[in-house]
Protein backbone atom coordinates (compact mmCIF):
# COMPACT_ATOMS: atom_id res chain seq x y z
CA UNK A 1 0.00 0.00 0.00
CA UNK A 2 1.66 3.41 1.13
CA UNK A 3 4.17 2.31 3.09
CA UNK A 4 7.57 3.42 3.22
CA UNK A 5 10.36 0.87 4.41
CA UNK A 6 10.67 1.18 7.92
CA UNK A 7 14.86 2.29 8.08
CA UNK A 8 15.31 4.64 10.25
CA UNK A 9 18.99 6.23 9.94
CA UNK A 10 19.98 4.46 13.29
CA UNK A 11 18.43 1.36 11.82
CA UNK A 12 20.70 1.95 8.68
CA UNK A 13 23.53 3.22 10.51
CA UNK A 14 23.51 -0.13 12.37
CA UNK A 15 23.30 -1.98 9.34
CA UNK A 16 26.18 -0.18 7.64
CA UNK A 17 28.08 -0.38 10.55
CA UNK A 18 27.55 -4.68 10.52
CA UNK A 19 28.29 -4.83 6.70
CA UNK A 20 31.37 -2.91 7.09
CA UNK A 21 33.01 -4.68 9.78
CA UNK A 22 32.01 -8.19 8.21
CA UNK A 23 34.91 -8.59 6.03
CA UNK A 24 37.73 -7.70 8.72
CA UNK A 25 36.01 -9.88 11.44
CA UNK A 26 35.54 -12.80 9.35
CA UNK A 27 32.32 -13.55 11.39
CA UNK A 28 30.57 -16.78 11.06
CA UNK A 29 27.15 -16.26 9.63
CA UNK A 30 23.81 -18.50 9.58
CA UNK A 31 21.41 -17.73 7.13
CA UNK A 32 17.76 -18.38 7.61
CA UNK A 33 14.39 -17.99 5.90
CA UNK A 34 10.83 -18.21 6.30
CA UNK A 35 7.41 -17.66 3.71
CA UNK A 36 4.17 -18.18 4.42
CA UNK A 37 1.54 -17.62 1.30
CA UNK A 38 -2.03 -17.20 2.69
CA UNK A 39 -5.27 -16.93 0.46
CA UNK A 40 -8.25 -15.94 2.36
CA UNK A 41 -12.03 -14.72 1.66
CA UNK A 42 -14.52 -13.05 3.89
CA UNK A 43 -17.46 -15.73 2.98
CA UNK A 44 -19.99 -13.85 4.85
CA UNK A 45 -21.46 -10.96 6.99
CA UNK A 46 -23.09 -7.82 7.72
CA UNK A 47 -23.22 -5.18 5.27
CA UNK A 48 -21.44 -2.32 6.78
CA UNK A 49 -19.84 0.91 5.00
CA UNK A 50 -18.54 2.64 8.19
CA UNK A 51 -14.61 1.79 7.40
CA UNK A 52 -13.61 4.03 4.83
CA UNK A 53 -13.63 2.52 1.59
CA UNK A 54 -13.08 -0.72 2.25
CA UNK A 55 -15.72 -3.20 0.89
CA UNK A 56 -17.36 -5.33 3.97
CA UNK A 57 -18.13 -7.75 5.11
CA UNK A 58 -14.60 -7.23 5.69
CA UNK A 59 -12.19 -8.83 8.76
CA UNK A 60 -8.85 -7.52 10.15
CA UNK A 61 -6.45 -9.98 10.12
CA UNK A 62 -3.46 -7.67 10.66
CA UNK A 63 -3.32 -4.86 13.04
CA UNK A 64 0.76 -4.77 12.30
CA UNK A 65 0.60 -3.49 8.79
CA UNK A 66 -3.08 -2.78 8.58
CA UNK A 67 -3.93 -6.70 6.67
CA UNK A 68 -7.83 -6.33 6.16
CA UNK A 69 -9.29 -8.89 3.70
CA UNK A 70 -13.01 -7.91 2.09
CA UNK A 71 -15.50 -9.52 0.53
CA UNK A 72 -14.37 -9.20 -2.82
CA UNK A 73 -12.85 -12.99 -3.47
CA UNK A 74 -9.51 -14.90 -2.95
CA UNK A 75 -6.63 -12.96 -2.55
CA UNK A 76 -3.46 -13.83 -1.37
CA UNK A 77 -2.25 -10.41 -1.19
CA UNK A 78 -2.93 -9.51 2.55
CA UNK A 79 -1.33 -12.01 5.02
CA UNK A 80 1.41 -13.94 3.11
CA UNK A 81 4.80 -12.69 3.94
CA UNK A 82 8.59 -13.41 3.31
CA UNK A 83 11.53 -13.13 5.47
CA UNK A 84 15.50 -13.86 5.70
CA UNK A 85 17.46 -13.36 8.31
CA UNK A 86 21.61 -13.37 8.96
CA UNK A 87 22.83 -13.85 12.65
CA UNK A 88 26.71 -12.90 12.29
CA UNK A 89 28.55 -14.46 15.18
CA UNK A 90 31.46 -12.14 15.66
CA UNK A 91 33.40 -13.88 17.87
CA UNK A 92 32.40 -16.18 21.30
CA UNK A 93 30.44 -13.56 23.26
CA UNK A 94 28.82 -10.75 20.39
CA UNK A 95 26.95 -11.72 17.27
CA UNK A 96 24.36 -9.10 15.37
CA UNK A 97 21.29 -10.23 13.94
CA UNK A 98 19.48 -8.55 11.14
CA UNK A 99 15.96 -9.70 9.44
CA UNK A 100 14.67 -8.07 6.44
CA UNK A 101 10.53 -8.88 6.11
CA UNK A 102 8.56 -8.56 3.27
CA UNK A 103 4.32 -8.26 3.94
CA UNK A 104 2.27 -8.54 0.46
CA UNK A 105 -0.47 -6.29 1.97
CA UNK A 106 2.85 -3.70 1.63
CA UNK A 107 3.50 -4.66 -1.79
CA UNK A 108 6.50 -6.52 -0.12
CA UNK A 109 8.37 -3.48 0.51
CA UNK A 110 11.47 -4.56 2.52
CA UNK A 111 11.70 -3.77 6.33
CA UNK A 112 13.92 -4.31 8.89
CA UNK A 113 11.94 -5.70 11.33
CA UNK A 114 15.01 -6.98 13.67
CA UNK A 115 18.46 -5.14 13.65
CA UNK A 116 20.32 -5.91 16.75
CA UNK A 117 23.47 -6.56 18.08
CA UNK A 118 23.72 -9.09 20.94
CA UNK A 119 26.52 -9.72 24.32
CA UNK A 120 26.27 -12.91 26.02
CA UNK A 121 28.25 -11.62 29.47
CA UNK A 122 28.29 -15.06 30.79
CA UNK A 123 25.89 -17.63 30.79
CA UNK A 124 23.23 -16.08 32.11
CA UNK A 125 23.25 -12.85 31.42
CA UNK A 126 22.88 -11.22 27.81
CA UNK A 127 22.07 -7.32 26.62
CA UNK A 128 21.09 -6.56 23.29
CA UNK A 129 20.43 -3.13 21.84
CA UNK A 130 18.94 -2.07 18.56
CA UNK A 131 16.01 -2.98 16.67
CA UNK A 132 13.54 -5.52 18.22
CA UNK A 133 10.15 -6.28 18.34
CA UNK A 134 8.54 -5.80 21.11
CA UNK A 135 7.89 -8.97 23.23
CA UNK A 136 4.53 -8.12 24.43
CA UNK A 137 3.12 -11.72 24.36
CA UNK A 138 3.74 -14.87 23.94
CA UNK A 139 4.16 -15.53 20.30
CA UNK A 140 5.16 -11.44 19.17
CA UNK A 141 8.38 -12.34 18.64
CA UNK A 142 7.66 -15.42 15.91
CA UNK A 143 4.43 -13.42 14.69
CA UNK A 144 5.26 -13.79 10.90
CA UNK A 145 7.17 -17.79 11.62
CA UNK A 146 3.72 -19.39 10.84
CA UNK A 147 5.58 -22.57 10.78
CA UNK A 148 6.31 -22.06 14.48
CA UNK A 149 2.64 -22.13 16.13
CA UNK A 150 -0.80 -23.89 15.08
CA UNK A 151 -3.26 -21.40 13.88
CA UNK A 152 -3.19 -19.47 10.66
CA UNK A 153 -2.16 -16.43 12.60
CA UNK A 154 -2.07 -15.76 16.20
CA UNK A 155 -5.53 -14.77 17.69
CA UNK A 156 -5.97 -10.72 16.14
CA UNK A 157 -8.53 -10.07 19.27
CA UNK A 158 -5.66 -10.54 21.10
CA UNK A 159 -2.66 -9.53 19.12
CA UNK A 160 -4.24 -6.12 18.02
CA UNK A 161 -1.80 -3.34 18.25
CA UNK A 162 -0.20 -1.09 15.98
CA UNK A 163 2.88 -0.73 17.68
CA UNK A 164 4.88 -3.87 17.31
CA UNK A 165 8.83 -3.06 17.77
CA UNK A 166 11.38 -0.51 19.55
CA UNK A 167 14.47 0.67 19.43
CA UNK A 168 16.35 0.14 22.61
CA UNK A 169 18.39 -2.45 25.09
CA UNK A 170 17.62 -5.20 26.74
CA UNK A 171 19.00 -7.61 29.20
CA UNK A 172 18.24 -11.46 29.53
CA UNK A 173 18.95 -13.72 32.68
CA UNK A 174 18.46 -17.05 31.81
CA UNK A 175 18.36 -19.99 34.03
CA UNK A 176 17.56 -23.76 34.73
CA UNK A 177 15.73 -24.63 37.86
CA UNK A 178 14.92 -28.33 38.54
CA UNK A 179 12.44 -29.34 35.08
CA UNK A 180 11.78 -25.39 34.68
CA UNK A 181 13.78 -23.17 31.95
CA UNK A 182 13.45 -19.25 33.10
CA UNK A 183 14.30 -16.73 30.77
CA UNK A 184 13.77 -13.02 32.49
CA UNK A 185 13.66 -10.12 29.60
CA UNK A 186 13.86 -6.41 30.84
CA UNK A 187 13.52 -3.84 28.38
CA UNK A 188 13.53 0.32 27.91
CA UNK A 189 13.19 1.98 24.38
CA UNK A 190 10.50 4.05 22.42
CA UNK A 191 8.99 3.95 18.84
CA UNK A 192 7.69 6.20 16.65
CA UNK A 193 5.43 5.35 13.65
CA UNK A 194 4.78 8.62 11.66
CA UNK A 195 2.35 7.03 9.71
CA UNK A 196 0.77 4.21 11.17
CA UNK A 197 -1.43 2.12 8.59
CA UNK A 198 -3.44 1.03 10.80
CA UNK A 199 -4.59 4.15 12.35
CA UNK A 200 -4.79 6.07 8.91
CA UNK A 201 -6.19 3.35 6.63
CA UNK A 202 -8.46 1.44 8.69
CA UNK A 203 -9.62 3.75 11.66
CA UNK A 204 -10.15 7.30 10.28
CA UNK A 205 -8.32 7.33 6.33
CA UNK A 206 -5.42 10.27 7.29
CA UNK A 207 -2.07 10.21 8.52
CA UNK A 208 -1.90 9.31 11.86
CA UNK A 209 1.66 9.73 14.06
CA UNK A 210 1.74 7.40 17.00
CA UNK A 211 4.64 7.44 19.45
CA UNK A 212 5.04 5.12 22.26
CA UNK A 213 8.00 6.57 24.33
CA UNK A 214 9.95 6.14 27.75
CA UNK A 215 8.78 2.16 27.13
CA UNK A 216 10.01 0.30 30.01
CA UNK A 217 9.23 -3.59 30.22
CA UNK A 218 9.74 -6.73 32.06
CA UNK A 219 8.67 -10.79 30.65
CA UNK A 220 9.11 -13.82 32.65
CA UNK A 221 8.94 -17.32 30.97
CA UNK A 222 8.95 -20.36 32.30
CA UNK A 223 8.59 -23.72 30.95
CA UNK A 224 9.42 -27.55 31.19
CA UNK A 225 8.44 -30.03 28.84
CA UNK A 226 4.44 -30.04 29.18
CA UNK A 227 3.85 -26.16 30.67
CA UNK A 228 5.44 -22.66 28.86
CA UNK A 229 4.37 -19.93 31.09
CA UNK A 230 4.82 -16.24 30.58
CA UNK A 231 3.99 -12.76 32.61
CA UNK A 232 4.74 -9.76 31.32
CA UNK A 233 4.27 -5.95 32.39
CA UNK A 234 4.73 -2.85 30.01
CA UNK A 235 4.42 1.41 30.65
CA UNK A 236 5.15 3.52 27.97
CA UNK A 237 4.19 7.24 27.04
CA UNK A 238 1.71 7.22 24.43
CA UNK A 239 1.19 10.34 21.80
CA UNK A 240 -1.08 10.13 18.84
CA UNK A 241 -2.07 12.85 16.17
CA UNK A 242 -4.12 12.65 13.42
CA UNK A 243 -2.97 14.97 10.42
CA UNK A 244 -6.71 15.55 8.34
CA UNK A 245 -6.46 14.68 4.95
CA UNK A 246 -7.89 18.77 3.88
CA UNK A 247 -4.00 19.90 5.95
CA UNK A 248 -6.26 21.46 8.70
CA UNK A 249 -4.94 21.59 12.44
CA UNK A 250 -3.14 18.01 13.36
CA UNK A 251 -5.63 16.73 16.14
CA UNK A 252 -3.79 14.90 19.09
CA UNK A 253 -6.26 12.20 19.59
CA UNK A 254 -4.87 12.00 23.67
CA UNK A 255 -3.94 14.64 26.60
CA UNK A 256 -1.06 15.59 27.01
CA UNK A 257 1.14 13.44 29.32
CA UNK A 258 -1.12 10.30 28.40
CA UNK A 259 0.56 7.16 29.71
CA UNK A 260 -0.50 3.26 29.04
CA UNK A 261 0.17 0.20 31.45
CA UNK A 262 -0.15 -3.28 30.00
CA UNK A 263 -0.24 -6.77 31.49
CA UNK A 264 -0.33 -9.86 30.55
CA UNK A 265 0.05 -13.58 30.76
CA UNK A 266 -0.11 -16.67 29.11
CA UNK A 267 -0.60 -20.65 29.93
CA UNK A 268 0.41 -23.29 27.23
CA UNK A 269 0.25 -26.93 27.44
CA UNK A 270 1.61 -29.47 25.14
CA UNK A 271 0.49 -32.85 27.13
CA UNK A 272 0.57 -36.37 24.58
CA UNK A 273 -1.14 -35.46 21.70
CA UNK A 274 -3.32 -32.40 23.82
CA UNK A 275 -2.28 -29.01 23.16
CA UNK A 276 -3.65 -25.50 25.23
CA UNK A 277 -2.90 -22.36 24.43
CA UNK A 278 -4.61 -19.66 26.03
CA UNK A 279 -3.17 -15.94 26.55
CA UNK A 280 -4.58 -12.89 28.35
CA UNK A 281 -3.53 -9.41 28.12
CA UNK A 282 -5.03 -5.88 28.87
CA UNK A 283 -4.15 -2.27 28.43
CA UNK A 284 -5.04 0.68 30.50
CA UNK A 285 -5.00 3.91 29.23
CA UNK A 286 -5.75 6.23 32.49
CA UNK A 287 -6.09 9.82 30.35
CA UNK A 288 -8.83 8.51 28.21
CA UNK A 289 -10.57 5.95 31.09
CA UNK A 290 -9.38 3.22 28.79
CA UNK A 291 -9.48 -0.84 29.86
CA UNK A 292 -9.00 -2.70 27.07
CA UNK A 293 -8.89 -6.84 28.43
CA UNK A 294 -8.61 -9.49 25.85
CA UNK A 295 -7.84 -13.77 25.94
CA UNK A 296 -8.34 -16.54 23.89
CA UNK A 297 -7.71 -19.92 24.42
CA UNK A 298 -6.99 -22.66 22.48
CA UNK A 299 -8.29 -26.64 22.93
CA UNK A 300 -6.72 -29.10 19.62
CA UNK A 301 -5.43 -32.77 19.27
CA UNK A 302 -2.45 -34.29 17.43
CA UNK A 303 -3.11 -36.93 14.98
CA UNK A 304 -0.09 -38.22 13.29
CA UNK A 305 0.79 -35.13 10.20
CA UNK A 306 -2.40 -33.49 11.62
CA UNK A 307 -3.16 -31.17 14.36
CA UNK A 308 -6.98 -30.28 15.48
CA UNK A 309 -7.66 -26.50 17.15
CA UNK A 310 -10.73 -24.91 18.30
CA UNK A 311 -9.87 -21.24 19.83
CA UNK A 312 -12.40 -18.64 21.33
CA UNK A 313 -11.20 -14.90 21.73
CA UNK A 314 -12.69 -12.06 22.81
CA UNK A 315 -11.48 -8.39 22.87
CA UNK A 316 -14.05 -6.07 25.59
CA UNK A 317 -12.72 -2.62 25.83
CA UNK A 318 -14.30 0.06 28.69
CA UNK A 319 -13.77 3.86 27.69
CA UNK A 320 -14.71 7.16 28.33
CA UNK A 321 -17.57 8.40 26.17
CA UNK A 322 -16.13 11.54 25.52
CA UNK A 323 -14.38 9.70 23.14
CA UNK A 324 -15.46 7.13 20.83
CA UNK A 325 -17.67 3.94 21.39
CA UNK A 326 -15.98 0.98 22.87
CA UNK A 327 -15.21 -1.79 20.41
CA UNK A 328 -16.17 -5.38 21.47
CA UNK A 329 -15.84 -8.15 19.62
CA UNK A 330 -15.24 -12.10 19.82
CA UNK A 331 -14.50 -14.85 17.47
CA UNK A 332 -14.82 -18.37 17.03
CA UNK A 333 -12.21 -20.20 15.21
CA UNK A 334 -11.20 -24.12 13.99
CA UNK A 335 -7.71 -24.67 12.25
CA UNK A 336 -6.68 -27.78 10.87
CA UNK A 337 -2.78 -28.06 10.60
CA UNK A 338 -1.43 -30.81 8.21
CA UNK A 339 2.60 -31.36 8.40
CA UNK A 340 2.63 -32.97 5.36
CA UNK A 341 6.71 -32.71 5.03
CA UNK A 342 9.71 -31.65 6.58
CA UNK A 343 9.64 -27.75 7.40
CA UNK A 344 6.05 -27.14 5.67
CA UNK A 345 2.46 -27.20 6.42
CA UNK A 346 -0.42 -26.72 5.15
CA UNK A 347 -3.33 -25.06 7.05
CA UNK A 348 -7.01 -24.40 6.70
CA UNK A 349 -8.84 -21.77 9.01
CA UNK A 350 -12.47 -20.78 9.64
CA UNK A 351 -13.48 -17.66 11.77
CA UNK A 352 -16.55 -16.28 13.00
CA UNK A 353 -16.03 -12.97 13.88
CA UNK A 354 -18.76 -10.98 15.65
CA UNK A 355 -19.18 -7.92 16.53
CA UNK A 356 -20.95 -6.26 19.14
CA UNK A 357 -19.22 -2.60 19.96
CA UNK A 358 -21.90 -0.19 20.18
CA UNK A 359 -21.34 1.59 17.06
CA UNK A 360 -20.48 -1.66 15.02
CA UNK A 361 -16.54 -1.50 14.22
CA UNK A 362 -15.98 -3.56 11.16
CA UNK A 363 -19.34 -5.61 11.30
CA UNK A 364 -19.99 -9.78 11.92
CA UNK A 365 -17.90 -11.81 9.23
CA UNK A 366 -17.00 -15.21 8.53
CA UNK A 367 -13.57 -15.84 6.99
CA UNK A 368 -12.07 -18.89 5.19
CA UNK A 369 -8.06 -18.89 4.88
CA UNK A 370 -5.53 -21.11 3.49
CA UNK A 371 -1.88 -20.90 4.40
CA UNK A 372 1.27 -22.83 3.06
CA UNK A 373 4.15 -22.09 5.76
CA UNK A 374 7.88 -22.60 5.53
CA UNK A 375 11.00 -22.18 6.85
CA UNK A 376 13.96 -22.78 5.21
CA UNK B 1 32.58 -47.87 -7.41
CA UNK B 2 33.36 -44.86 -5.21
CA UNK B 3 29.64 -44.60 -4.96
CA UNK B 4 28.73 -48.49 -4.84
CA UNK B 5 30.73 -48.09 -1.65
CA UNK B 6 29.42 -44.90 -0.04
CA UNK B 7 26.22 -46.57 -0.66
CA UNK B 8 27.18 -49.79 1.04
CA UNK B 9 28.80 -47.57 3.72
CA UNK B 10 25.83 -45.75 4.32
CA UNK B 11 23.77 -49.04 4.72
CA UNK B 12 25.95 -50.54 7.30
CA UNK B 13 25.64 -47.22 9.16
CA UNK B 14 22.25 -47.53 8.93
CA UNK B 15 21.62 -50.90 9.74
CA UNK B 16 24.43 -50.79 12.85
CA UNK B 17 22.26 -47.43 14.31
CA UNK B 18 18.97 -49.08 14.17
CA UNK B 19 20.56 -52.27 16.75
CA UNK B 20 23.44 -49.99 18.35
CA UNK B 21 22.13 -47.25 20.86
CA UNK B 22 22.76 -43.67 20.59
CA UNK B 23 25.01 -42.28 23.80
CA UNK B 24 26.13 -38.98 24.69
CA UNK B 25 29.62 -38.14 24.96
CA UNK B 26 31.77 -34.92 26.79
CA UNK B 27 35.44 -34.63 27.18
CA UNK B 28 37.51 -36.68 29.15
CA UNK B 29 38.58 -33.60 32.14
CA UNK B 30 34.18 -32.79 32.05
CA UNK B 31 33.49 -34.74 35.25
CA UNK B 32 30.07 -33.41 35.80
CA UNK B 33 27.30 -36.09 36.60
CA UNK B 34 24.55 -35.48 34.03
CA UNK B 35 20.34 -35.96 33.83
CA UNK B 36 18.93 -36.81 30.99
CA UNK B 37 16.88 -33.81 31.35
CA UNK B 38 19.98 -31.93 31.69
CA UNK B 39 21.08 -33.00 28.71
CA UNK B 40 17.74 -32.01 26.60
CA UNK B 41 18.09 -28.47 28.52
CA UNK B 42 21.77 -27.87 26.63
CA UNK B 43 20.68 -29.57 23.63
CA UNK B 44 17.30 -27.49 23.40
CA UNK B 45 19.31 -23.99 24.00
CA UNK B 46 17.59 -24.09 27.29
CA UNK B 47 21.08 -23.65 29.07
CA UNK B 48 24.18 -22.54 28.05
CA UNK B 49 26.40 -24.16 30.98
CA UNK B 50 26.83 -27.92 32.44
CA UNK B 51 25.35 -27.90 36.24
CA UNK B 52 28.88 -26.97 37.36
CA UNK B 53 28.64 -23.92 35.96
CA UNK B 54 30.99 -24.45 32.72
CA UNK B 55 30.64 -23.43 29.82
CA UNK B 56 28.76 -26.28 26.99
CA UNK B 57 28.40 -26.23 23.22
CA UNK B 58 26.21 -29.13 21.93
CA UNK B 59 27.05 -30.59 19.08
CA UNK B 60 24.50 -32.31 16.53
CA UNK B 61 24.65 -34.43 13.37
CA UNK B 62 23.38 -33.20 10.01
CA UNK B 63 19.26 -33.28 9.23
CA UNK B 64 18.52 -36.60 8.27
CA UNK B 65 21.18 -38.92 9.77
CA UNK B 66 19.77 -41.65 11.89
CA UNK B 67 22.06 -41.54 14.33
CA UNK B 68 20.38 -37.74 15.22
CA UNK B 69 17.18 -39.21 14.84
CA UNK B 70 17.40 -41.64 17.94
CA UNK B 71 18.63 -39.12 19.60
CA UNK B 72 16.10 -36.77 19.62
CA UNK B 73 13.79 -39.59 20.02
CA UNK B 74 15.83 -40.96 23.54
CA UNK B 75 17.20 -37.93 25.01
CA UNK B 76 14.63 -34.78 23.84
CA UNK B 77 11.70 -37.26 23.53
CA UNK B 78 10.77 -34.74 20.16
CA UNK B 79 9.42 -35.54 16.89
CA UNK B 80 11.70 -34.05 14.09
CA UNK B 81 8.58 -31.95 13.25
CA UNK B 82 8.24 -30.77 16.96
CA UNK B 83 12.10 -29.89 16.92
CA UNK B 84 11.35 -28.11 13.55
CA UNK B 85 8.39 -25.57 14.97
CA UNK B 86 10.31 -25.53 18.59
CA UNK B 87 13.90 -24.11 16.31
CA UNK B 88 11.69 -22.03 14.22
CA UNK B 89 10.14 -20.06 17.12
CA UNK B 90 14.10 -19.39 18.38
CA UNK B 91 16.26 -18.94 15.12
CA UNK B 92 14.18 -16.39 14.18
CA UNK B 93 14.28 -13.85 17.20
CA UNK B 94 17.79 -14.57 17.21
CA UNK B 95 17.54 -16.04 20.69
CA UNK B 96 19.08 -19.10 20.68
CA UNK B 97 21.01 -21.10 17.98
CA UNK B 98 20.32 -24.65 17.38
CA UNK B 99 23.42 -27.10 18.30
CA UNK B 100 26.50 -26.76 15.20
CA UNK B 101 26.18 -29.79 12.74
CA UNK B 102 29.18 -31.69 11.89
CA UNK B 103 29.32 -33.91 9.29
CA UNK B 104 30.40 -37.21 10.84
CA UNK B 105 30.37 -39.34 14.50
CA UNK B 106 33.86 -39.19 13.94
CA UNK B 107 34.20 -35.67 13.42
CA UNK B 108 31.85 -35.04 16.18
CA UNK B 109 34.15 -37.41 18.81
CA UNK B 110 37.46 -35.52 17.44
CA UNK B 111 35.89 -32.00 18.65
CA UNK B 112 34.62 -33.14 21.57
CA UNK B 113 38.05 -35.46 22.83
CA UNK B 114 39.66 -32.00 21.93
CA UNK B 115 37.71 -29.78 23.54
CA UNK B 116 35.81 -29.43 27.48
CA UNK B 117 33.13 -27.67 26.60
CA UNK B 118 31.65 -29.76 23.77
CA UNK B 119 28.64 -32.45 24.48
CA UNK B 120 28.13 -34.68 21.59
CA UNK B 121 26.43 -38.03 20.84
CA UNK B 122 27.44 -41.16 18.92
CA UNK B 123 26.76 -44.82 18.35
CA UNK B 124 27.57 -46.53 21.40
CA UNK B 125 29.81 -48.71 19.31
CA UNK B 126 31.78 -45.86 17.78
CA UNK B 127 31.97 -44.21 21.38
CA UNK B 128 35.67 -45.07 21.50
CA UNK B 129 37.85 -45.03 25.10
CA UNK B 130 39.31 -41.17 24.23
CA UNK B 131 36.01 -39.29 25.32
CA UNK B 132 33.53 -39.88 28.50
CA UNK B 133 30.21 -41.58 27.52
CA UNK B 134 27.76 -40.30 29.86
CA UNK B 135 24.76 -41.68 28.53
Amino acid sequence: MYRLPRMTPARLLGAAILTVSLPATAANIDFSGFATLTAGDVLSGSKHDKLNNFQCPCFIANYEYAGLYENTGWTAGVESTVGAQADIHIDDQLSATLQVDGHAVDGYQASLDWAYLSYRANNNWTLQAGHKRLPLYYYSDSNYIGYSYPWVRPPVDVYGWEIYSYDGVNAIYSNTVGDWALRTNVWAGSQKDNDSAMMGQIYNGARTQVLWSDIVGAAIDAGNDIVNMRLVYMQSGLEQTMFPNDGSTPVPQYPDGAKQRIYGAAFNVDYNNFLWRSEYNTFIRKAIDQTAPSFFTSAGYRLDDFTFLYTYSQYREELDTNYTAPQRYNTHSGTVRWDFRRKMALKAQIDRFKDYSTLPFVGNSTLLTLSLTTVF
Amino acid sequence: MIRFLLMMSWLCLATTALADDVVVIVNPANTVILSQKDIANIFLGKTSSFPDGKPAKALSLQDGSPVRDDFNRKFLKKTNQQLDAYWASLIFTGRVTPPRQVATEAEMRALVEANRDFIGFVRESTAGDKVRTVH
